[in-house]
């Protein structure tokens, strides 16, 4: 079960974080931005050579490119056996808020189902 | 190299579950080994098609987003109950339709990471070779996930003028996340409709290739969400037609 | 205050725009103030349906919700056919089908209380007889939201499995809303299907009225959402049906 607690860390440590990706971001990101994420994305995390490969693009635009995304939250940094690897963080979906008589109501709903 | 595939349409009513476990029927019948993962979280139901109701719901995908299980402790391997014979595998990740958990969802959200986590592992623990993506129709986070990370998409309309607008913009959508590989299937074709006309017209306004325009359906809907039509109905022409759908993500 | 009448669905791809669309019509056309709301902003398609009946239209809901213009600014009144006895009147309030807007509202959402005020306010200045709500499809906040102020609930609901599960939370939850009226009506019904058998069936497994059970046309699939189904068949037993449940509405 040890990559089950890893993931739970992982989202614990990412609810910790504020921001975080959304899918619809990427609908509105300038193309540079966009084709690096999608790359991590798609392979669920990828070095920065890996990266610079796929993209046919030096590693020092790939790296700034990186720092930039690294910034506005949307990709974390992790060291997997002592390499760095770049993954997407994700901001969790979110929240919304409900008239009180609303959320009693599904509250009821939940329970019936339980009992 | 294991493929993912997103099945999408933008309004309801289209087919697509229907579409998404008939292409993933032909894809085993080839000796693929098929995860097919229900994305609808809010309304769930491909499981029925292949035959899974809440009592053989070990685990489900809402199970794995809350950090319950693995995923591939939520797959069902379904190919025994198609009663076929089929040489590949057929592997349904379901979402959860108990009421309590669908509220759930609603009220509580979910880390979509996990969600795509969850889409890498499967294709390696189960060693798939197609991993069949059925999503909520229309444009959602979750949807816009699949599509962005998706080797192939395949988009249902009918020949219909809200579907027709509402697959305008999916393809602008699929467009600007660089789709690799995009497939339309005009489905619920009136039988007074010219086929070829309506192929060459959605070519014509999407600019994209149509893999399959299939007729409305007596059986189909008779069938009403039972089974697997190209099981029952190998020699029909919507089978045929399917079976093109297959071949294009084989190719 | 007018009727809040609330067309839901569970799943997408029931009718719900084409029936909530040519109810309100029929509703008008014997007489009633109707408001028509398309408050499916993630997804909007009423404005297809009365594609020729608008003109240039500026102000959408979109824009009220936003606060960029008064609520009396996104309604406009659509023209019924002439010759008709005593000819209601019927108003839209159309939604954005752009990209950019719909994503706005699948991340933001809008403001609910804005949006019943918005309400309010049309039925009033316009003293409308009922206010028909397209909703968003399932139980999203904002379907809860009309839920709970809606006087009269249309819920449609096909004949799939896949239906009956959702369409019975729907029910559940309204009646804790304390909603007063829920009707049912099932959609794209098999021609194959005894509907007298369907009809109690549905009825039994829902513990809810069936207002009607209406089969697949052909000439549905065919109009293709191009033009508003009533206006072209006003003789087709589908058109009977409508009527009949536009009966009931008004009864009610």
């Amino acid at each position: 079960m040890g990559g089950l607690f890893d993931r739970l860390q992982d989202e614990i440590d990412s609810r910790d974080e504020p921001g975080g990706l959304s899918p619809i971001d990427l609908l509105d990101m300038s193309p540079a931005l966009a084709a690096v994420i999608q790359q991590i994305i798609r392979k669920n995390g990828m070095r920065l050579d890996q990266i610079a490969a796929a993209l046919d693009q030096s590693p020092q635009e790939t790296q700034k490119v990186l720092d930039e995304l690294v910034k506005k939250g949307f990709v974390r940094r992790i060291e997997v056996k002592e390499e760095l690897w770049y993954k997407a963080h994700f901001g969790r979906k979110a929240d919304k808020t409900l008239h009180q008589s609303v959320w009693a109501a599904l509250d009821n709903v939940v329970e019936d189902e339980e009992q | 190299m294991p493929k993912i595939v997103s099945i999408h349409s933008f309004r309801g009513g289209t087919g697509k579950s229907n579409t998404t476990a008939n292409v993933s029927t032909l894809l085993a019948a080839e000796g693929q080994r098929v995860g097919v993962i229900d994305t609808d979280i809010q309304s769930p139901g491909i499981h029925v098609l292949f035959g899974l109701d809440e009592d053989d719901m070990v685990h489900s995908l809402n199970d794995y987003l809350w950090g319950k299980c693995d995923i591939e402790e939520t797959a069902h391997d379904v190919t025994a109950s198609l009663k076929a014979d089929i040489d590949g595998q057929i592997y349904l990740i379901p979402s959860s339709i108990k009421a309590g958990e669908i509220a759930r969802v609603l009220r509580e959200g979910y880390d979509v990471g996990l969600l795509n986590d969850g889409f890498h592992e499967l294709i390696e623990k189960l060693d798939l070779d197609m991993l069949m993506i059925d999503t909520h129709p229309g444009l959602n986070e979750e949807t816009l996930l699949s599509i962005a990370i998706s080797d192939a998409l395949i988009i249902i309309l009918r020949p219909d003028q809200q579907d027709y607008q509402g697959t305008g913009v999916t393809v602008e959508v699929a467009r600007k996340l660089i789709v690799p590989q995009m497939l339309l299937v005009v489905n619920k074709v009136p039988t007074t409709f010219d086929f070829d006309e309506v192929k060459a017209r959605v070519e014509q306004i999407y600019e994209c290739d149509v893999a399959a325009v299939l007729p409305h359906s007596d059986e189909m809907m008779a069938l009403a969400s039972a089974g697997v039509f190209v099981l029952h109905y190998p020699n029909h022409q919507v089978s045929s037609e399917l079976r093109q759908v297959a071949a294009k993500l084989l190719a | 205050m007018a009727r809040i009448v609330a067309v839901n669905s569970f799943r997408l791809g029931v009718g719900r725009s084409t029936i909530a669309t040519n109810l309100a019509v029929l509703l008008a056309l014997r007489g009633q103030r109707i408001g028509l709301i398309d408050a499916n902003l993630q997804a909007p398609g009423l404005h297809i349906l009365f594609g020729q009946h608008l003109d240039q239209a500026s102000y959408l809901l979109n824009d009220f919700l936003q606060n960029k213009c008064d609520i009396q600014q996104a309604v406009y009144r659509i023209a019924l056919a002439d010759g008709v006895a005593h000819q209601g009147l019927l108003w839209l309030v159309p939604a954005s089908p752009h990209l950019t807007e719909t994503t706005r509202m699948i991340r933001q959402g809008y403001d609910l209380d804005w949006f019943y005020r918005g309400l309010q306010e049309l039925a009033s200045t316009l003293r409308l007889d009922m206010v028909l709500i397209d909703t968003q499809n399932g139980l999203t906040e904002e379907t809860l939201f009309t839920l709970a102020i809606a006087d009269v609930l249309i819920l449609l609901s096909r004949t799939d499995q896949q239906d009956y599960r959702g369409t019975a939370i729907t029910v559940e939850l309204a009646r804790k809303l304390d909603l007063p009226r829920i009707l049912l009506i099932v959609n794209e019904a098999p021609g194959t299907a005894d509907f007298s058998i369907l009809k109690t069936q549905i009825a039994q497994t829902y513990h809810c009225d069936v207002g009607a059970v209406l089969p697949h046309f052909e000439e549905v699939m065919a109009l293709a959402s191009a033009e508003i189904f009533v206006l072209r068949y006003p003789h087709h037993p589908l058109t009977t049906q409508l009527e009949q449940i536009g009966d009931e509405l008004v009864r009610s």
